[in-house]
């Protein structure tokens, strides 16, 4: 009997407001509460409420048969605890049930992971912290932004303590077995690996969206037709997908309803947990997955958050602000930083967009790429703006020991960039 | 298929959209090899000099110029084999019904696109030139003889507004004309059946209402099935305050005709929702590019970015967004200048709206622009900005982008349908127009990537593709007919 791995994604991020370029210097708000407040507000009643009330009803229903796992960005916690009581409940109540994992995942679903691994870490740990005082259990799996994964986030959740990590899985990398086998890790071997089948997640998301594929069975006959040969099927499932009101009402939650209920009837597969399926296999090889070299085009496995101009430059010029922030500014400055992180804002500058390929289901919130790229940038502008502000303001004096160490590291930095900025400009006369 | 097509004079004679897109079209219909075409465009001819004017766009077809049928009809033939002479006007009808290549046809008249209806009068009158003196030099300018040295006429339709009280550009309605641009229309629809009985042909194509009554003319003469096809309504060029005659007109030659080709699915709606036509014969077929950049390069000043506005200066073109927009980014970025080329019945009230605003030290005016000019522009220019209030399509744009310059496009256009790299806004929404100016400035990677993908798109947007869709046209027409008999 094979292993059906389900995991349910939930994120919410902080709408931008519509910020021009003459609001630089006039404008320090650069999130739109109110509006951001609605869209949490929709979607709980439209998709989080009624479809973690029916998964808490099979939980209940068919106890320590029916079980799968929850990735709930820190944003999203922290929007849901805000506006949603009732959510934050149901989330709870879950918890008690023991047929629910929470995966821990970046606090602000940063892209972090790719290019700072300490930072990646000090989100994951605050993600962490939140979890056990919410829900109090302690989150064993991993899973980075939108599954995103290298081999030094996979260091780093080893390092951390998880026992595995959910990935997106690189076709490259698999070619030894495919996907649906447990991995380890090629240095941290301790570290398990599982992989997304990332064919059927898709076939399960436009089952729920496209209405002739909507018939009884069919998600359970695809599910033998595309399991390999391997022992963990595992699917990852965006929660927004089980909005009805996004498909002329149609009641999608009593369609996984009886999803659920087939597998259970079937002989062929059981649901599990990602942490307890995983003490029942064996991996059977490495997964490797070198980082990105820096100063070399991104790979395109990041293509959705950094495949174009657009993306690779906000990008950029939000990194470059890191070690200003890092110097010590206040606790304002601080939360804003931590927001702009969201990869969101940088997915919504993908060409997809614009050529129909973005199979995501989330609306852009901008229109298109470029109103994303540039209300971004002009918001990157105040803030640096703020930031460079704070810097000269802040006194030495109060500034403590490993603030200074970090001042004369920036401005050691900025020395060696500007000697270079000038011999390149003497060469050039 | 044979075609007989009424339409108008190509560039550089004709500066705009419509003749632009008419020599598009003959080309590449041209190109596909199963197509003939007799083209007839009016034109002023005025006096005899005139004649001598070598029509540039029929270059590429004819090295000689074989005239005249009569006193008003010139045609431009291709050049004949050598076998084929040509001594009489006998042979040279027949010679022109035989042959399966283009023929140019030009007839005397003072139709010209972008008039309305009794402008062409008012200016020459206030202007004291008698008309049979008025002529188009090489560079399509009107001009004028005066003590034997040329002098230009300015057709734009600022003309018709007062310089005193610099009214802004509501046309003179009065219903008191009755003759001028409609007796020429109907010149030109007479001679248009007389053309269509000296020819073999198919089916019947005319573009935009001047042209109208001489297409029903021709399918009355032959009963040939009409393509009418639409660059723009009255709608679009009024501002939503259409000529009650040119919309009977217009609203006449969709009807009559068996199919209607517009330029956007924008215009398509308005054909349908406004013309009340039958949606099953309105097709949307969109324009084609064929723009050779100039890839000279031009010294400028250090740093300094040039945004572009590039159109005729008339409420339809929405200039003065254009103006408020480059008012607020001069309050922000000094290393920019903007520059508004063409001219019409705004030019003098965006002159002051500028001075007003205390921006002309880094605004400029240009007037009107040849072709070459507008090549030298573009070639300049690091922004493109088009804020038009209603746009059918917008070639414009699309040269910018193929001159590599990124552009800003109002929603209202028909070429925000097909542009999708590009920065899109509502016309009056003058602070986004500013942003976007402002992003495209201080933010290059959007200006490069824009400009890339942009450049991608333009490759499927081609006349031939377009020629292809109309040619479908066509070939339906034609089956049902021969079917229906």
């Amino acid at each position: 009997m094979k292993t059906l791995a389900f995991n349910i994604n939930i994120h919410k991020y902080f709408l931008l407001k519509k910020y021009r370029f003459f609001d630089i210097g006039n404008d320090n708000f650069y999130f739109d509460e109110q509006s951001t407040g609605s869209a949490v507000e929709a979607s709980e009643r439209n998709c989080l409420k009624p479809a973690l009330e029916m998964l808490l009803a099979l939980a209940r229903r068919y106890k320590r048969r029916f079980k799968f796992s929850i990735t709930i960005s820190g944003f999203a916690l922290q929007l849901i605890e805000q506006y949603c009581p009732n959510t934050l409940e149901l989330l709870k109540q879950l918890a008690h049930t023991n047929a629910v994992e929470f995966v821990a995942s970046p606090y602000n679903h940063s892209l972090a992971g790719v290019n700072d691994i300490s930072e990646f870490k000090k989100q994951v740990g605050v993600s962490v912290s939140e979890i056990q005082r919410l829900f109090n259990v302690t989150p064993e799996t991993l899973q980075n932004t939108d599954l995103i994964y290298t081999d030094s986030i996979g260091v780093a959740a080893y390092e951390m303590g998880f026992k595995s990590v959910l990935v997106q899985p690189e076709e490259r990398s698999l070619e030894v077995k495919g996907t649906d086998y447990l991995y380890f890790h090629p240095t941290a071997q301790r570290l398990k690996i599982i992989t997304q089948n990332r064919k059927y997640s898709i076939l399960f998301e436009n089952a729920l969206k496209d209405g002739k594929l909507f018939a009884p069975d069919y998600l359970v006959e695809q599910l033998g037709n595309n399991a390999s040969g391997g022992d963990i099927l595992f699917a990852s499932l965006n929660c927004e997908y089980l909005d009805g009101t996004k498909y002329n009402n149609r009641d999608v939650l009593l369609y996984v309803k009886s999803f659920v209920e087939n597998v259970l009837d079937s002989k062929r597969f059981k649901f599990d947990t990602p942490s307890s399926a995983l003490q029942k296999f064996q991996p059977i090889a490495p997964y490797k997955l070198p980082d990105p070299v820096p100063g070399l085009n991104y790979p395109v496995y990041l293509a959705p958050w950094l495949g174009n101009d657009l993306q690779r430059e906000a990008f950029s010029k939000l990194n470059a602000l890191k070690d200003k922030v890092k110097l010590g500014v206040n606790s304002t400055l601080q939360q804003i930083w931590q927001r702009l992180q969201c990869s969101d804002y940088f997915f919504f500058m993908s060409d997809g967009y614009l050529d129909g390929t973005q199979q995501n289901i989330v609306t852009n919130p901008f229109g298109t790429p470029y109103n994303a790229f540039i209300t971004y940038m002009n918001i990157i502008g105040d803030f640096e703006r703020r930031v460079n502000l704070a810097i000269d303001n802040s006194n030495i004096k109060q500034l403590s020991d490993k603030q200074i160490a970090d001042s004369i590291k920036y401005y050691q930095s900025r020395i060696k960039e500007l000697k270079q900025e000038y011999s390149k400009r003497s060469a050039l006369c | 298929m044979r075609v007989l097509m009424f339409g108008w004079e190509f560039p550089p004679h004709i500066s705009g959209g419509l003749g632009t897109a008419c020599k598009g079209i003959v080309d590449a219909l041209g190109m596909r090899g199963d197509t003939s075409l007799v083209f007839v465009a009016p034109k002023i001819f005025g006096d005899e000099q005139s004649v001598n004017t070598v029509f540039a766009g029929a270059d590429r077809y004819a090295k000689t110029h074989k005239k005249i049928l009569d006193r008003n009809i010139r045609i431009v033939l291709p050049q004949p084999s050598p076998e084929q002479k040509i001594t009489n006007q006998d042979e040279l009808v027949k010679y022109v019904a035989e042959s399966d290549k283009l023929i140019y046809i030009e007839t005397a008249s003072y139709l010209h696109p972008y008039l309305q209806p009794g402008q062409i009068e008012r200016i020459l009158m206030r202007k004291n030139i008698p008309p049979e003196k008025v002529y188009v030099d090489p560079d399509g300018r009107l001009v004028t003889i005066e003590n034997g040295r040329k002098k230009p006429i300015s057709v734009s339709i600022g003309d018709t507004v007062d310089n005193n009280t610099q009214k802004p550009a509501k046309f003179e309605f009065t219903g008191g004309y009755t003759s001028d641009i409609f007796t020429e229309t109907g010149m030109f629809a007479r001679i248009g059946g007389k053309i269509a009985n000296q020819h073999n042909f198919d089916v019947i194509h005319a573009h935009d209402w001047l042209t109208y009554e001489a297409g029903i003319a021709a399918k009355k003469a032959t009963g040939k099935p009409l393509v009418v096809h639409v660059h723009a309504t009255e709608y679009d060029r009024t501002g939503n305050h259409p000529n009650p005659q040119v919309f009977a007109i217009e609203k006449d030659g969709m009807e009559q005709a068996d199919a209607v080709i517009t330029v956007s699915n924008l215009t398509r709606d308005i054909v349908i929702d406004k013309y009340g036509i039958d949606p099953d014969k309105v097709f949307a077929i969109y324009n084609g590019v064929d723009f050779k950049p100039d890839r000279r390069k031009y010294k400028k000043p250090d740093g300094e970015k040039l945004v572009t506005f590039l159109g005729r200066i008339t409420y339809q073109k929405g200039p003065r967004y254009f103006i408020e927009a480059a008012f607020k980014v001069l309050k922000q970025l000094r290393n920019v200048r903007f520059v508004m080329a063409g001219g019409g019945d705004m030019f003098n009230q965006m002159v002051t709206a500028a001075a007003r605003l205390g921006i002309s030290d880094r605004f400029h005016f240009t007037d009107f622009l040849n072709h070459d000019e507008v090549r030298h522009l573009l070639a300049v220019s690091d922004i493109y900005v088009m804020p038009s209030v209603q746009e059918p399509f917008g070639i414009a744009p699309l040269e910018a982008v193929r001159c590599n310059v990124p552009v800003i496009i109002s929603k209202q256009s028909g070429v925000a349908e097909v542009l999708k790299h590009a920065i899109k806004v509502d016309y009056n929404d003058v602070d986004a127009i500013a942003d976007a100016i402002h992003a495209l400035i201080e933010y290059p990677a959007i200006s490069k990537h824009i400009v890339k993908a942009a450049q991608r798109e333009l490759r499927s947007l081609k006349w031939k593709e377009s020629a292809k869709q109309i040619s479908a046209v066509y070939n339906a027409l034609c089956n049902n007919q021969n079917t229906e008999i």
